[in-house]
């Protein structure tokens, strides 16, 4: 039987169609209230999205999930036992490929007294762990996979989705935070062990509050170096972020226009790390603390 | 519920959207995006100067459409300029075709339009040139099943799609317009004689090619899923044509055949988006389209609808399966017929039995 949800994930609402049980749950698990029936909703619907059986009988011996939005797949079928974390992807795939009204970076975000900084990382930096970490410590999250920033500002627009926990860092945020709420776990996907652990209270309670680039760090986790920092010049910055732009080049100038903005209205680091007091401390002080000076 | 007839009319008429409901409005987003229209729709609009009472949500997904046509718009360009460089010395022609050709041309059917490829004819003889000179500047040939290439090889009017390796556009090197294998294909150098016209140092089509090629594409074909946005095309490039246009294209009829893709192209643009025909050309097509079999033009209509969940009429998965057969019938002798369609009935089979992807190569990981 195919379950229909609404998620309203500011600032997107999707309608979600799935015939696996284990995505409901933890859909209405992880989002909690952000997800409804849609008899009990009567707003626009930006996207319609799908994670179904694949077809056949394949069905009954080794059932697959499929993604779907707009009748495109963006990927191929994964094991069953992934299709909440296919339905994770699949919403960042949805958003990184249609809403180029935003300059889409891929990074975690978050924020301090309207204050926000970005941590563009590739895979295995650890990014997760320190967004889990900080989202905890004081400083709000409003993403972990991108940031929504408004071409030609330094605006960034909450997308708070759960954090996506891959496998060594599973057992590990799991023993910082129990009371937290995590997903089931996905085995042996192409990142690994994944687990999907909620956002918070708070990061929900203020989906809608913009907040003001002033950092980007590239952050690296290096279990021999307590705390390092070098400093960023504005051209290796701007390089770096646009590595991690999605749809800069959809946007053509105004994409470069809108990177070179950003670069130069935030202070640029490049931290390796094992200390995840010391880094917040830098952050706090140093980053955010410096921001009034510009 | 929004009816197909209204979503088409949202092209032709604009101003009849002004009565929609928020309701309306959404399903109407996703049904054009899913077709591919929703920059041309939106374009439509802003040139009507009617985009002002647009719902901000709606508003907001048309202009994500727009950018997203625009970059593929100087992508198109680039490209084309690109493989002018690269393999311009190696034919005697190098010809734009659909999506590409209308944007080169700056003429209406260029409006919003996106691409999946980009389409280029030149000449059988020097397609195998073509191809490995193409190759040096990082244009690879898919991945396709052995069926599937030998399909192409054989019996096709193309060879298997290239895809630039780092880019990631796809390009599609035409030798004919329609399967060799069907008997059927043209006298392409006598049509390109006739038919080509060079802007901004590209050949393209005429505006007459251009609509013959497209209603070929449309009606002599096996695959519906662009259907409706193949339609918005041929409207646009139909729409303020004077009498010349027509005369052009049915000379064009006269010389290479397809007049009845031609006729019922016109039939469906007359009917449902309320193009006003000459005289003498509403009474050719009448006399055309009364000789054609009722059901296979009715046919033709339902499956160049919008087709979509949200609308009354649904997907119309059943007619699209017909008209995909009937494609096939057209494109195919029959023993040739019989064999193709035994091979991927079997491996449809064994795609039903194993799955979908049954056939799909899985990624290194």
């Amino acid at each position: 039987m195919a379950h229909k949800r609404i998620l309203l994930c500011s600032p997107f609402a999707f309608h979600i169609t799935s015939h696996h049980q284990s995505v409901i749950d933890n859909l209405e698990n992880l989002y909690g209230k952000r997800v409804i029936q849609p008899e009990n909703y009567d707003g626009f619907i930006d996207y319609r999205v799908s994670v179904t059986h694949s077809g056949g009988i394949r069905r009954l011996i080794n059932d697959q999930a499929r993604f779907q939005c707009d009748k495109m797949e963006p990927f191929k079928p994964l094991n069953r036992s992934q299709a909440f974390a296919m339905l994770e992807w699949g919403l960042n795939w949805v958003v990184a490929a249609h809403e180029v009204s935003h300059l889409i970076i891929h990074s975690a975000v978050l924020a301090k007294d309207g204050k926000a900084v970005v941590f563009p990382a590739p895979p295995g930096s650890g990014k997760s762990t320190l967004t889990a970490y900080l989202s905890r410590n004081g400083w709000r999250l409003l993403s972990d996979e991108m940031a929504l920033i408004t071409p030609l500002t330094s605006t960034v627009t909450p997308f708070v989705r759960p954090v996506c926990l891959k496998n060594d860092s599973i057992s590990l945020v799991k023993s910082w935070y129990p009371d937290d709420v995590f997903s089931t776990i996905a085995k042996d996907t192409h990142k690994g062990d994944v687990v999907h652990m909620a956002p918070g209270d708070v990061a929900v309670a203020r989906d809608t509050e913009q907040a003001e680039v002033v950092g980007i760090v590239f952050p690296k986790y290096n279990k021999d170096v307590f705390f390092d920092v070098y400093d960023m010049d504005q051209a290796t910055a701007y390089t770096a972020l646009a590595e991690n732009a999605f749809n800069y080049t959809v946007l053509q100038e105004q994409g470069v226009k809108s990177v070179i903005k950003l670069v130069e209205n935030a202070s640029s680091f490049e931290v390796e790390y094992n200390s995840l007091e010391e880094l917040d401390s830098f952050l706090t002080e140093e980053v955010l603390g410096a921001a009034h000076v510009k | 519920m929004l009816s197909s007839q209204q979503v088409i009319e949202a092209f032709t008429q604009p101003e009849s959207t002004s009565s929609f409901t928020l309701h309306q409005w959404n399903d109407l987003v996703l049904v054009l995006r899913h077709e591919k229209l929703l920059a041309r729709f939106y374009l439509l609009l802003k040139n009507e100067g009617m985009s002002g009472f647009l719902p901000d949500n709606v508003q907001r997904h048309c202009k994500n459409a727009e950018t997203l046509a625009e970059k593929q718009r100087s992508v198109v360009l680039c490209e084309t300029q690109g493989l002018k460089q690269a393999i311009g010395n190696e034919t005697p022609y190098l010809l734009m075709l659909k999506g590409a050709a209308y944007t080169i041309c700056e003429n209406n059917a260029g409006l919003g339009r996106v691409y999946s490829d980009i389409d280029v004819l030149v000449p059988k003889n020097v397609i195998s040139k073509v191809e490995s000179r193409l190759a040096i500047q990082g244009w690879l040939s898919k991945e396709l099943d052995n069926y599937d290439e030998k399909y192409y090889r054989q019996w096709a009017h193309e060879i298997p799609p290239m895809q630039h390796g780092t880019r990631g556009t796809v390009l599609d090197l035409h030798h004919n317009m329609v399967p060799v294998i069907s008997g059927k294909s043209i006298d392409i150098e006598r049509f390109v004689a006739v038919t080509q016209r060079e802007v901004n140092g590209v050949l393209t089509l005429n505006d007459s090619g251009m609509f013959f090629h497209s209603a070929i594409h449309l009606f002599f074909n096996d695959d519906y899923s662009s259907a409706f946005r193949d339609m918005t095309d041929l409207w646009l490039l139909v729409k303020s044509q004077d009498e010349e246009f027509y005369h052009m294209l049915f000379a064009l009829c006269s010389d290479f055949g397809f007049k009845k893709e031609c006729v019922i192209a016109l039939y469906l643009l007359q009917m449902r988006y309320g193009v006003t025909l000459p005289e003498w050309v509403d009474s050719e097509i009448k006399e055309s389209v009364g000789k054609m079999s009722a059901w296979e033009v009715k046919l033709l209509s339902r499956v160049t609808e919008p087709k979509h969940s949200l609308l009354l009429s649904g997907e119309r998965s059943a007619l699209n399966t017909i008209a995909e057969a009937r494609g096939h019938f057209l494109k195919m002798p029959l023993n040739i017929l019989v064999y193709h369609t035994g091979m991927k009935l079997l491996r449809a089979m064994t795609k039903m039995v194993f799955g979908k992807h049954f056939f799909t190569k899985p990624t290194q990981q």
